[in-house]
């Protein structure tokens, strides 16, 4: 995983929000096994703790258990990861809508433009 | 228990307060930052609680014990400056450590110097400055140790070098033990930190955890550090 | 861990004082085959080389003299009050273990430049006639015989020597000791540590001397008011032979602990490293 932390909120938060992510867009399959707190730690460069508190609030949220031996697990009920991506996606399209509404544009223009750009993506052939 | 507790301490120089009436706390499995400008008394406070210098105000104890003998057993210092004697290799210092610290793992320290290419036949005299820290901090970090006192690690060294100093860091300390880091370069630091001490002139402005001050603030502690320090 | 602080430290001064112990034998050795030549030839270059080697024997004495108090001081100095202190006192061991490292080591490298200088002398006088090494233990045998036949045992003879011996380790560490102390106070100071370790070594010694003198003083009058009853057997002679030496030893002792005490403190309690 690629990790990235930003400066204006608590990196826990942010560890949470990445591995959901990854849960969500499927580099971490359902059911796989993750690496140890150590290594997860070191791989994103941050304190063991910090990690370890982040994988704990993915826990209370069900998308991550673990078992007492073996280590901890993403959640194999793919409904709740269907959740997770859904209000992932709610999230991006809102904050998108935001960022739209302060540059000014209706609601109308905005599907106008969105319509727009994927038929353009489409006739290049990208899509 | 805390692993490193000291309560009221004060040091004076001569008419120079360093420190003045000091709490800090660090519990075991913690990484504490202790931030402050150049002369702000970080390493007076990490002398003292070496037992370098003798406090003339408060305790300070080391997992229940006053500094001493039995206290520097459990824990492994890196001092701001070079300690190592010139005439001596790597390999002997491997030995030096070995004969003096049981907690300490000669093949970690093998490994590091290897992997960091640390010529381990080279007297310490005949090394750059960089690769003369880069071998005080394997020494350092190869012990066992319940707390590491840490006194501006990250100093004067590359970034490749930082890299592989925080993940040594991070990498070589269990549960049980804490780390207290000292330095004024936050933002390298910040992310494997979990709380923080701000010190100025001698005295505690602030002791928090790292995401606390995001929480709370919306800006990392290096921005905050910044703004409380600024001149 | 006295026994792995002595390891380190011999290994650091050995690397020093070795070398020149083994030059200054080898010197007499070379210059005593040399003199041998030149006796037995006209050569000048045999001549000239003997000069020189010569030269080269009295400069390694005086070589040998400076680098042990030299070593003395600057093991201690650079070792326990520079950085390298920041290393060695926070070891796992006691600043008194510290101390009496540096401490035996100073003392038996002093020992062992006095047996390497007397042995280079012996190298430098040795006949190339193994019987004159011989004869000398003739002649301390007989000495012994002579003293016996006079009615004093053998064992008064070890006495006196291993008094003697003590008079002079514990004269060897009183030296070492006043150099430890006036540098453990002089760098306990922020600023101007090395003038102040000089001003504090020859205060030190003004007021040894000082008090010596007074101690002298106070003896002979004590000495002078008591009416002694002493009768002049050889017994009683051997008597105030051994208690002059014993009390030579304990006021050395007296004041080595005294130094050792004033060590020890200030590095335990007013170290302040740079």
């Amino acid at each position: 995983m690629d990790w990235q932390i930003r400066d204006d909120a608590p990196i826990y938060s942010q560890l949470v929000a990445q591995i959901k992510l990854g849960i969500a867009a499927g580099a971490l399959s359902p059911g796989e096994r993750l690496p140890s707190v150590r290594d997860l730690a070191t791989e994103a460069g941050v304190n063991p703790n910090t990690m370890q508190r982040a994988l704990q609030e993915l826990e209370r949220q069900g998308l991550v258990y673990s078992q007492r031996t073996s280590g901890r697990f993403v959640t194999e009920d793919r409904e709740m990861i269907e959740a997770a991506k859904s209000a992932l996606a709610a999230e991006q399209v809102r904050s998108f809508l935001d960022a739209m509404a302060r540059l000014g544009y209706m609601r109308d223009d905005i599907l106008r433009l969105i319509e727009a750009r994927i038929k353009e993506e489409n006739g290049n052939g990208e899509l | 228990m805390a692993n490193f507790e000291c309560r009221g301490l004060g040091k004076r120089f001569g008419q120079v307060q360093a420190l003045e009436s000091v709490d800090i706390t660090v519990q075991p499995g913690r990484v504490v930052g202790l931030l402050g400008p150049n002369g702000s008394g970080k390493t007076t406070l990490i002398k003292l609680a070496n037992g370098l210098l003798t406090p003339d105000d408060g305790v300070i104890s080391i997992c229940g014990s006053a500094p001493g003998p039995e206290t520097r057993a459990m824990v492994s210092y890196l001092p701001d400056r070079p300690m190592l004697p010139q005439w001596m290799r790597a390999q002997d210092l491997v030995k030096f450590y070995a004969d003096f610290y049981s907690d300490f793992d000669t093949q970690r320290a093998q490994d590091m110097l290897a992997r960091l290419g640390v010529p381990a036949d080279r007297r310490i005299k005949q090394m750059s400055k960089g690769t003369q820290e880069k071998v005080q901090l394997i020494l350092v970090m190869s012990r066992r140790a319940k707390l590491y006192l840490l006194d501006e690690p990250i100093g004067g060294v590359d970034p490749a070098t930082r890299d592989f100093i925080l993940a040594t860091i991070l990498n070589n300390f269990d549960g049980e033990a804490s780390i207290l880091i000292s330095t004024h370069l936050i933002s390298d630091v910040e992310k494997v930190l979990d709380d923080v001490v701000f010190i100025n002139n001698g005295r505690v402005l602030l002791t928090s955890s790292v995401d606390d001050i995001r929480e709370k603030n919306g800006m990392s502690v290096d921005a905050l550090f910044r703004e409380v320090f600024k001149c | 861990m006295l026994r792995k602080l002595l390891k380190y430290e011999f290994r650091a001064t050995a690397r020093l004082m070795l070398p020149l112990l083994i030059a200054l034998l080898a010197v007499s050795g070379i210059l005593n085959i040399c003199v041998r030549v030149s006796n037995a030839t006209e050569s000048n270059v045999i001549a000239f080389v003997t000069g020189m080697l010569t030269f080269l024997y009295v400069m390694a004495i005086l070589a040998i003299g400076v680098v042990v108090l030299v070593a003395i001081v600057y093991r201690f100095y650079k070792n326990l009050l520079t950085d390298e202190g920041y290393l060695m006192f926070t070891l796992p061991a006691s600043v008194h273990s510290l101390v009496w490292a540096k401490l035996i080591t100073a003392i038996v490298w002093l020992v062992a430049a006095f047996i390497d200088i007397v042995l280079s002398l012996l190298v430098l006088a040795a006949p190339f006639d193994i019987r004159v090494g011989l004869d000398i233990t003739v002649v301390i045998g007989e000495m012994f015989n002579d003293l016996a036949a006079a009615g004093i045992g053998w064992y008064e003879v070890v006495a006196f020597c291993l008094e003697l011996l003590l008079i002079v380790v514990l004269g060897l560490a009183g030296s070492c000791l006043v150099f430890y102390t006036s540098m453990s106070l002089g760098y306990s100071f922020s600023n101007h540590k090395a003038l102040l370790s000089v001003a504090f070594y020859f205060a030190i010694g003004f007021v040894t001397q000082i008090v010596v003198v007074m101690l002298l003083i106070g003896l002979g009058t004590t000495a002078g008011s008591v009416e002694f009853t002493f009768e002049y057997t050889l017994r009683n002679a051997l008597n105030l032979g051994h208690l002059t030496l014993l009390g030579i030893c304990l006021a050395e002792l007296l004041y080595d602990g005294i130094l050792y005490f004033g060590t020890t403190f200030m590095l335990k309690r007013r170290l302040n490293l740079p």
